[in-house]
């Protein structure tokens, strides 16, 4: 079973995404943290995350990239944070090329060897598009991989003001 | 208490006007200044780091009052660091509205959906 959690920032969406592995009952949940955390900023979010995941029993694994060789014990559940910086990760690299494949191969996986995958994203697609052409570049690419992994997944919630909308 | 949502310029102010009967007189852009109407919860957060004093007052004033704010959340992730945590406070303030709120209504060009409560 493979969820896709969206949401803007601030919108309750990490919150939601537990309690679909709390609710699950399935014991040991694994998070996949992407984020790379440079300086106090990065860090107090990491440190909400944290508290937010206290006490309900995760396990942290960091893995900014190569989600598609992360090894996965058996009958855990997933909870990865989240999909839109695991893609920023590959593209702004110097492994750009076949970045969304490689992290649909992950996700691929995740799903067939979990009881169940949570995987988080961030919505980027509305504030108009007045970017440099790199960012829209990757805009472009990650919207083509949200699409992909919407598709590849069971459910879609969209997480607005902390209340779930179901689009799938 | 009412919380009506949704991107810019998507008819919030005037469906809580036809929703509540009452008039541009009873709409304020500033929760210190409470009336049922608050409209432009965004753009008070640039500038308010704390705001349930003011909400919570206003709230006390007005139990049924329809608190508009526009989503800011789903850009690019901005330069600034006043952006980002001007952000995360409308997001934040959102989500604890939401949870207390009767109900939540989404426009989306200008059509209303509830998303909570009836």
């Amino acid at each position: 079973m493979l969820l896709y959690i969206a949401g803007g920032a601030g919108s309750g969406k990490s919150s939601f995404a537990e309690s679909q592995i709390v609710r699950s009952g399935l014991p040991n949940p694994l998070y996949i943290a992407t984020m790379v955390p440079f300086g106090p900023e990065a860090e107090a979010r990491v440190a909400r995350h944290r508290a937010l995941r206290a006490g309900k029993g995760f396990t942290t694994v960091e893995r900014p990239r190569s989600l598609e060789t992360l090894p996965l014990p058996p009958n855990r559940p997933v909870l990865l944070e989240d999909l839109t910086n695991l893609f920023a990760n590959e593209w702004f690299s110097p492994a750009r090329e076949g970045a969304a494949n490689r992290i649909l191969t992950g996700l691929r996986r995740l799903k067939a060897r979990t009881p169940l995958a949570v995987i988080v994203g961030n919505d980027l697609f509305s504030d108009g598009m007045d970017y440099p052409q790199d960012t829209l570049a990757y805009l472009h690419a990650l919207a083509a991989l949200i699409q992909e992994a919407a598709a590849l997944s069971d459910q879609v919630h969209e997480v607005v003001c902390g209340i779930p909308l179901r689009h799938k | 208490m009412t919380l009506i949502i949704g991107g810019a310029e998507q008819g919030k102010l005037a469906f809580a006007l036809r929703l509540t009967g009452l008039t541009e007189a009873h709409v304020t852009h500033d929760p210190r200044s409470p009336q049922p109407i608050v409209t432009g919860l965004a753009q008070w957060l640039r500038d308010t780091e704390d705001p349930w004093p003011a909400l919570n007052a206003l709230l006390a004033a007005y139990p049924d009052a329809c608190l508009l704010c526009d989503e800011v959340g789903c850009g690019v992730v901005p330069m600034a660091g006043e952006d980002r945590r001007w952000r995360e406070r409308v997001g934040r303030t959102c989500c604890a509205l939401a949870e207390q709120a009767e109900r939540v209504i989404r426009l989306y060009c200008g059509i209303p959906t509830i998303i909570k409560g009836a």
